[in-house]
Order: structure tokens, then sequence, then C-alpha cells
């Protein structure tokens, strides 16, 4: 059974209020971030989000934790649904762990490291925990020395802070693990450190990531099943070590396309994307992705495409997929 | 493992820290000591007055500085050294004590406004911006007029026009703190509001606070003076700062002394809780302390 599922999941922005959508005629005041996304990640496995900036993933990730209220759609962790009656208990947030973005700016800048990575025990009522030593226990479990435990978060180098944000999401033995971004705004050598402690740390406690990041290379690194998120959308879905050797959608195509190679003589060959995102507030009718597409046909323009799955569990959104057969459009 | 745990020192209270902290800084310990100089006027006013500061004395009226009277005297005969350490229980209750309640509510309403929902941050901001749209004058003189002239009076005037002014500061410091990431960070571990009110918000607004509320206790005695000019204020004879000064402008050309006389015990003020603001502002952000 999987211990995420996600299905059809809509997370929308208010960009006005009634009257001012009213006074200025805008066709709708909302803007959709996340569009009928579904998923499911088993336990134990790690699933990468990819998309450019603005694509939804971030809002994806909100909405999970409970940050950002869901539209419609369903969360149902561990079976049942955090979201039941209104906001999440403290169940789920206990064993559901956010990581953010930026790893300095995500820790509050007046507190030392113990009582950050302590934090989880004090909200969570469990006073009776000896906190200095159990500060001592999670610094030893990524990697830092005992006396970083009287360190203020501007005292810490953007390797160190991510060590303490991982130390602060694992205090609690959770089963999900949520990480924006794990490796932004880190030294390469650095992001390699900090995606091996991951995944020693999902060995030994059996966790469960879901990754979100931009860098293809971290999701090759980590990741069993890869999404691709494309203007709210899951345009692609499927494992791994199936998706980057063959991409089904011209997205997915592109993107692993337009990463530097090392080798100068194959640099920037094959598809290349051009063009910007589209704006969410005025979205391309028929395939969102066409005005960008290499291979958008007149269809393509008009009609929205389905959901295509394939035998091996690869999902896609696309009528002219990569090196597959056309997909006629239903009605 | 006992040796490295007998190496970690163990995390300093808070108190261990301020004490430490004092003995460090030269500029605390100038601060306390002279806050402390006015609070021990305020208590042991009665005691310590070398001349009784009501008593009318014509004959001695207008005397420079000297050693009999360090101040001089005012038109009335009155020794000004006795009535200024006289006036600083006004100071201390008007001046310091109705900015100390201004901060404590425009800090509480501040934050619940910036971290609230939009509509209760509305009404609000409504309010304080309707009280604060009053020039400070009129609306003491209306208040005073509806309430009658008396110390409370004052005291309530002084609070209804600084909460405001510090609700809005709070709230701008209190918006921009919320929608950051170690707040969302925090959010997401499923603490209370109240817990990231309280922990992770208020010591980060309140530092710039400390300072401007100390600057405001001048104004504030200004305030004092000028109401009590347009007799609202407080009423004669009772020794005011603000009174003094009002004496002394009167006066400038024959006795200039009484300005500066009054002037002396709101410098001294002043700096003491300016001092001690940001010595306190500077404990509270580990980024500008130096001892750790």
């Amino acid at each position: 059974m999987s211990l995420l599922s996600v299905r059809n999941l809509n997370v929308r922005y208010a960009i006005a209020g009634p009257v001012k959508a009213m006074l200025t005629g805008l066709s709708s005041r909302f803007i959709d971030a996340v569009l009928d996304v579904s998923f499911d990640v088993a336990q134990g496995t790690t699933l990468a989000i990819v998309g450019e900036s603005g694509s939804g993933k971030s809002t994806l990730a909100r909405a999970i934790v409970g940050l950002t209220p869901i539209a419609s759609g369903e969360v149902r962790f561990a079976g049942k649904n955090p979201f039941a009656d209104g906001a999440a208990g403290r169940a789920y947030h206990r064993e559901v762990a956010m990581m953010f973005q930026d790893p300095v700016s995500s820790l509050s800048p007046r507190r030392t490291v113990q009582s950050l990575i302590s934090e989880p025990f004090i909200v969570h009522t469990m006073r009776e925990k000896d906190l200095a030593s159990e500060a001592r226990r999670l610094l030893a479990l990524v990697g830092l020395p005992k006396d970083f435990a009287s360190r203020y978060p501007h005292q810490l180098s953007g390797g160190q802070a991510r060590r303490v944000g991982v130390a602060r999401a694992i205090a609690l033995n959770p089963k999900l693990i949520i990480a924006d971004e794990p490796t932004a705004g880190l030294d390469v050598s650095v992001q390699g450190e900090i995606l091996n402690l991951l995944t020693r740390l999902q060995g030994e406690f059996g966790l469960t990531y879901v990754i979100i990041t931009h860098n293809l290379a971290v999701v090759r690194h980590v990741s069993d099943e890869t999404a691709i998120m494309y203007m709210g959308r899951f345009v692609e879905k499927g494992r791994t070590a199936e998706v980057f050797p063959d991409p089904a959608h011209p997205y997915t195509q592109g993107l692993i396309a337009a990463q530097p190679h090392p080798d100068p003589a194959r640099r920037r060959t094959g598809v290349v994307l051009t063009g910007e995102v589209a704006s969410l507030r005025n979205r391309p009718p028929g395939c969102e992705f066409h005005p960008r597409c290499p291979s958008a046909q007149d269809l393509c323009r008009t009609i929205a495409p389905r959901i295509v799955t394939e035998f091996s569990g690869r999902t896609y959104l696309c009528h002219y997929p990569v090196n597959r057969p056309a997909q006629p459009a239903r009605p | 493992m006992q040796l490295s745990e007998a190496v970690l020192p163990a995390a300093p209270g808070a108190l261990t820290l301020f004490r430490r902290r004092l003995a460090r800084d030269p500029l605390a310990m100038l601060g306390l000591t002279l806050v402390a100089i006015v609070v021990f006027c305020g208590i042991f006013a009665p005691w310590i007055v070398p001349y009784d500061p009501f008593k009318l004395s014509i004959p001695d009226k207008l005397q420079p500085p000297s050693l009999t009277h360090w101040f001089g005297t005012d038109n009335l005969g009155r020794d000004i050294f006795s009535r200024i350490i006289m006036g600083s229980r006004i100071a201390l209750s008007v001046g310091i004590s109705t900015i100390g309640i201004a901060l404590c509510i425009g800090i509480s309403l501040g934050l619940i406004a910036g971290y609230g929902p939009r509509w209760l941050d509305n009404f609000l901001m409504l309010l304080f911006d309707s009280v604060y749209s009053f020039p400070t004058v009129i609306m003491g003189l209306t208040v005073a007029t509806l309430l009658g002239a008396s110390v409370t009076t004052l005291m309530f005037v002084v609070i209804l026009v600084q909460t405001p002014a510090y609700a809005r500061l709070t709230r701008t410091a209190t918006l921009s703190l919320k929608n950051s990431e170690y707040v969302q960070a925090i959010r997401s571990l499923g603490a209370s509001p109240f817990r990231i009110i309280a922990v992770h918000i208020l010591p980060n607004v309140v530092g710039p606070l400390l300072i401007i509320a100390s600057m405001d206790i001048p104004s504030v005695v200004a305030l004092e003076a000028g109401l009590t000019y347009l007799g609202m204020g407080i009423p004669p004879p009772a020794p005011s700062w603000g009174r003094i000064l009002q004496e002394g402008y009167n006066l400038i050309r024959e006795a200039p002394w009484m300005v500066v006389a009054g002037g002396i015990p709101l410098i001294i003020t002043t700096l003491g809780f300016t001092f001690l603001g940001e010595s306190l502002r500077d404990m509270l952000d580990p980024r500008l302390r130096r001892i750790v």
C-alpha cells in the first residue's frame, strides 16, 4: 500500500477580491497553481517532482503538509485523509515533516541550534524528553559536532544549516519527509554530501521522500520515481530509470536535453526548449505546452490531451508523445 | 564521554547573560545608572528634596544657580532643584509608565493584526488610523474636557496617542515575518499560533520598538507641558518637568537657568532609557551579541 496518495488535487490562489474582480472584469479571480495532480508514493521510496520556477511544485508540497488550503481533490496518508475535519491534526504533523528551500532562513534567527532541533519535541509536548541529549543524538545523526548545539543560524554555513534542517525534520521519527529543493544554494560537493546523508537516513529509518527540485542530476541520483510538472499539472510520471533514457513528453525530452553536459562535443544537441512559460492567469487552449512544443500540431492547439497510462505504469499528457504512436483525441 | 560533557558549558540563563552583558558594556551600565537615579528620585522624592518644593518665598525669586539653590529659584521663589526631584514622580507615572503600557498594548494588537485573519487586520488598522489621524493636542484637549484635567486623564491621552504608533510598527514587522520561511517551517511542525507569535515573532519585532519608545519619553513630557500650558494638564502647583520648562520658557530672558534646569532631567531620562533599550535589543539579537 502506498504511504501517501494524492488524487485529483487542485490548489488555487485568489488574485483579487470578489469586488475588484467584478470591477476589473477578470474572467476568474483565481489562478490554479496545482491542477488535477494524482500520484502515489510507496513506503521507503523517493518521488522527485521536477519543474521550472512557477510550475507549482512548492505549492503542491505546501498543500500536502497543510500550509496551503486544498481547493478540491484528496490527500491520503497511510490510508486516512488528514484534512478530513479541517486542519491537519498533531499526529499528521508528527509523521510528515517538511524541509524548506533556503537552508539558513528556514531557521528561526534568534534560537540556538539545540533549541531549533528540539522545537518539534516542545511543539508536540514531549517535554519529558532530555532535550539536550536528544539534540546531541540528532546532531550526531546528521554528522555535526556536538558543540554546534550552542550556535546560532547566522554562524552556520549553508551546508551546516541544511544539516540542522535535516535534523529538525527527522527529530520525531516521521514516516514522510517532503524536501523543497534540498540542495538549493549549496556547493556541488556539499550538495553531494546532503544527498548522501538523505539516502543514508532513508536506509536507516525507512523514510519516504518527496523531493522537489529543478536539478535533474539530483533526481537521477536519489529518486525511484520522477514526476515532471508544467503549469500545475503532472505532464509525465514514471520510474526514474525509465523516464531519463526514454522520455515520452516533449517537455521532459527538452528538460533532459537542456542539461549541461561535461563533454564539449556533446553540448546542446537535440531539442532545446524555447520561449517562456505561459501565464497562469491566461492558460493556452488545448495542450498548455503547445506554444513551446517542437512537435505541436493543430490538434494540440484546440483539444487538451488526456492522461495516457502505459503498461509500465508510466503516465503522460500528450497527443504526440516522443517515440510513441500518436494518441487519438477521444471525444 | 564525560570529558566532553564537562567541556560543554551549560547554556547561560537570561539573567546571567544580562549580568555578563552589563559588566562588559559600559553604555548599558551608564543607561542603567541613569534610569536608577530617576527611579530613586521618584520613589524617595519627599525625603531627599533640600527645600519644600511648594513653599513660596517671593524675596528669593529668580535667583541664579548658587550653592544654596543648585538650579536657582523660579518666579515664585521656589527651589527648582527640589521641584525637579519632586517632578520625577510625575515623569515616571506619566512619561514612563504610560509609554510602557502603550508599548505592551501596541505590540499585542500589532501582533494580532499582523498575524491574525485579514478582516481583523483591516478592522484594527481602521481603528489605529482613525486615532492616529487626530492632531495630538486637539485629542488631548477633547479628552481632558470630557474627563476633567488630572494625572489620570493625561495618562489616558498618552496611551491613546502612542498605542497606534507602536501597533502599526509591530504589524508591519509581523506581516513580513509571517510569510518568512522559518515561520512556515515552524507552522509545518504543527506549532500553535500562540507559540509562533510569542516565541518566534515577538523577539524579532521588539528590538527597534524598545529604542523608539525610549526616544518617545521626551515628546510625552513635552505633550504634558503643552497640555499643562493650555490648562488641561496637571493642575498647579504640581511640579512637573513640563511645567518647569513652560514657566522657564516664559522667563527665558530673565532666568535662562529655568529652561536649562528643566531640560537636564529630560536628557538624563531619555539617554538612560535609550542606552538601556539599545543594549536590550542587542541582547535579544544573537547577531549583535558580542559574547556567546
